[in-house]
């Protein structure tokens, strides 16, 4: 679990080790934030250090205790995304490649030779 | 161990929903997306039995039915395989109402250089034939087309005639406020079995108020009923719009339809063009989807009691989500609908991507004017313009929908997305084409998981 820290009234910051969720996970994590966060970030030897501002208002304790949750789970599941993306890019591209070309320019290619 | 297929997932209602690659969805305790991916589903379970039906994994790399599974995805996207089916002309700008949410940029009566020349006509036409599509519809819009019906009738005989040599499915629809429907209108539609499509916004009291003119809702109810009798019942339809009165009164507006004796309904939100402020345009969307969630609770209890009554846009996404076929819905296409399923033929002869990029250009915005009716095929369709617009019409590539659970229900729409924010990719977080569709795809997913044995007959009714 990520521990967040309250910079000042409206704001709070975290750290993060690339090792456990890549920079595409953590920009996609926070993507959906933006709209009320100004969002900066900054490499601090291997860690990256987060800073999330509201735009508006300021943030209370409640709040914060959401975010956290919040910030945590959606790091989580966009990790997991990213690994069945990676997981599934060439099944994706196949099935694409069947669906959508003509297919007589595939049908003697074997997809399923090598699983015995 | 299994492999992984591709799917997407979010969190609804204490459930996680898992949607695989042509849309079949499975409602799954929270964190069964975490446990598909670290390989703890146990390989005995009923949930592992359904992921393995359902192509969300694979006992093989290579799916042994992965055919089976491409010819689902080649189902979902065949509305790519025809090219442009709806060619809209915008006959004339001209119109004889005032309405307070108009988006077309209407004029006044007598302004009679915003008409289409019967030139550009012929030349709209001709491009049209070169449409792929063996099935196409010619949709006559304004503008008020019933005030040019010389142009009209002229489209009509000119499409029969040069479709003796194409022989293409065509069918005919012409949108109208039915103030001004004549006697010698009704009968270009009889012989030619053209559609009616008008707007009903409800009772006498908001329709009038939207409209600006006090009488119409009477001269459109008069024009719906004459125009049934002319033509019968199944060629009339209506679709309503929700002005900011409107959000106030979702019983009395479905109601109103059915004494109207209309067996669906279309709840349309307006388009966050004009004058609104952004703050406004935000809390008129978060009113919109409480309205709408309203009235389709209103409209499941009359289904209940046994009053035939379907919400269309609902109806669209459970079609979507409930069976493996495409739906030809322009606003929920990815790629998009412009271009590829519409195109619009606007009264000074440029040709625009849709509906809303001519309202642009009206506005001094050509971003989206594709060509001229006098271009090629080829350099209208295949030009620079259409290219640009191709890099950002897809939802699979496009940053907040290419991991979205609902990716395949919904659509991309690079015309919204420049026209509320700037640029064509958009961004999701303030997006209200975003907010008003994943609000609206959430309500009915929480109605099927936690009202199911209530509701999914009454959907499967509406699209059976």
């Amino acid at each position: 679990m990520i521990s967040f820290q309250r910079f000042d009234q409206n704001s709070f910051s975290f750290t993060i080790d690339p090792n456990i969720f890549s920079e595409k996970v953590i920009t996609k994590s926070l993507y959906n934030y933006a709209n009320e966060y100004m969002i900066t970030w900054e490499k601090v030897g291997d860690i990256f250090s987060i800073v999330l501002r509201k735009k508006d208002g300021v943030i209370n304790q409640d709040l914060l205790k959401y975010l956290s949750e919040k910030i945590n789970q959606d790091l989580i599941d966009y990790k997991t995304r990213e690994i069945i993306f990676a997981e599934t890019k060439d099944i994706r591209n196949i099935l694409l490649i069947k669906a959508l070309s003509n297919n007589e320019d595939f049908e003697n290619i074997d997809l399923l030779k090598d699983e015995a | 161990m299994y492999h992984l297929l591709p799917f997407r997932f979010k969190r609804l209602s204490n459930k996680e929903i898992l949607v695989n690659e042509v849309g079949d969805f499975l409602l799954a305790p929270t964190g069964t997306a975490r446990l598909i991916v670290d390989r703890a589903i146990d390989n005995e379970s009923e949930l592992y039995k359904d992921l393995f039906s359902n192509f969300f994994i694979s006992q093989t790399k290579v799916p042994y039915l992965i055919d089976n599974l491409a010819a689902r995805y080649r189902t979902k996207k065949a509305f790519l395989n025809d090219f442009t089916a709806l060619h809209i002309f915008v006959l004339t700008l001209r119109c004889n109402q005032n309405c307070q949410y108009c988006q077309a940029s209407s004029r006044v009566c007598e302004k009679h250089e915003y008409d289409m020349t019967y030139e550009t006509l012929e030349h709209s036409i001709s491009l049209m034939f070169e449409s792929p599509s063996p099935a196409i519809t010619v949709e006559f819009q304004g503008g008020e087309p019933t005030l040019v019906p010389h142009l009209i009738k002229f489209a009509i005989e000119k499409v029969e005639e040069l479709n003796s040599r194409h022989g293409k499915k065509i069918t005919y629809v012409i949108c109208t406020n039915l103030i001004n429907l004549r006697n010698e209108m009704l009968d270009t539609c009889l012989k030619y079995n053209v559609l009616i499509s008008t707007s009903l916004d409800g009772p006498k009291f908001i329709h009038d108020t939207n409209r600006g003119k006090e009488g119409s809702y009477d001269e459109v109810i008069r024009g719906i009923k004459k125009s049934r009798l002319a033509l019968g019942n199944d060629r009339v339809s209506a679709l309503m719009t929700t002005s900011e009165l409107s959000l106030n009164y979702p019983k009395e507006i479905v109601d109103n339809y059915i004494e109207n004796g209309f067996s669906n309904i279309f709840l349309r939100a307006l388009n966050p063009y004009g004058n609104a402020k952004e703050n406004d345009w935000k809390s008129y969307y978060e009113r919109f989807t409480d309205f709408f969630e309203q009235s389709l609770n209103y409209i499941i209890e009359l289904n209940k009691q046994g009053t035939f009554i379907v919400e269309d846009f609902t109806s669209i996404i459970v079609r979507k989500i409930l069976t493996p076929f495409n739906v030809g819905f322009v606003d929920l296409q990815s790629p998009a609908g412009i271009i590829n399923s519409v195109i619009v033929y606007n009264y000074d002869g440029f040709i625009y991507a849709s509906d809303e990029s001519r309202m642009l250009a009206e506005h001094g915005d050509f971003t989206f004017r594709l060509g001229k009716v006098t271009d090629t095929y080829r350099e209208v369709f295949y030009g620079d313009e259409v290219q640009k617009i191709t890099k950002v019409w897809a939802n699979e590539a496009l940053p907040g929908c290419s991991e979205c659970a609902y990716q395949t229900y919904c659509g991309a729409d690079p015309i919204r997305n420049y026209t509320q924010q700037g640029d064509m990719i958009g961004f999701r977080p303030t997006s209200y084409f975003c907010s008003k569709n994943m609000k609206i795809i959430d309500i009915i997913f929480e109605m099927l998981i936690n009202r199911k044995e209530e509701v999914l007959p009454i959907f499967k009714k509406w699209i059976s």
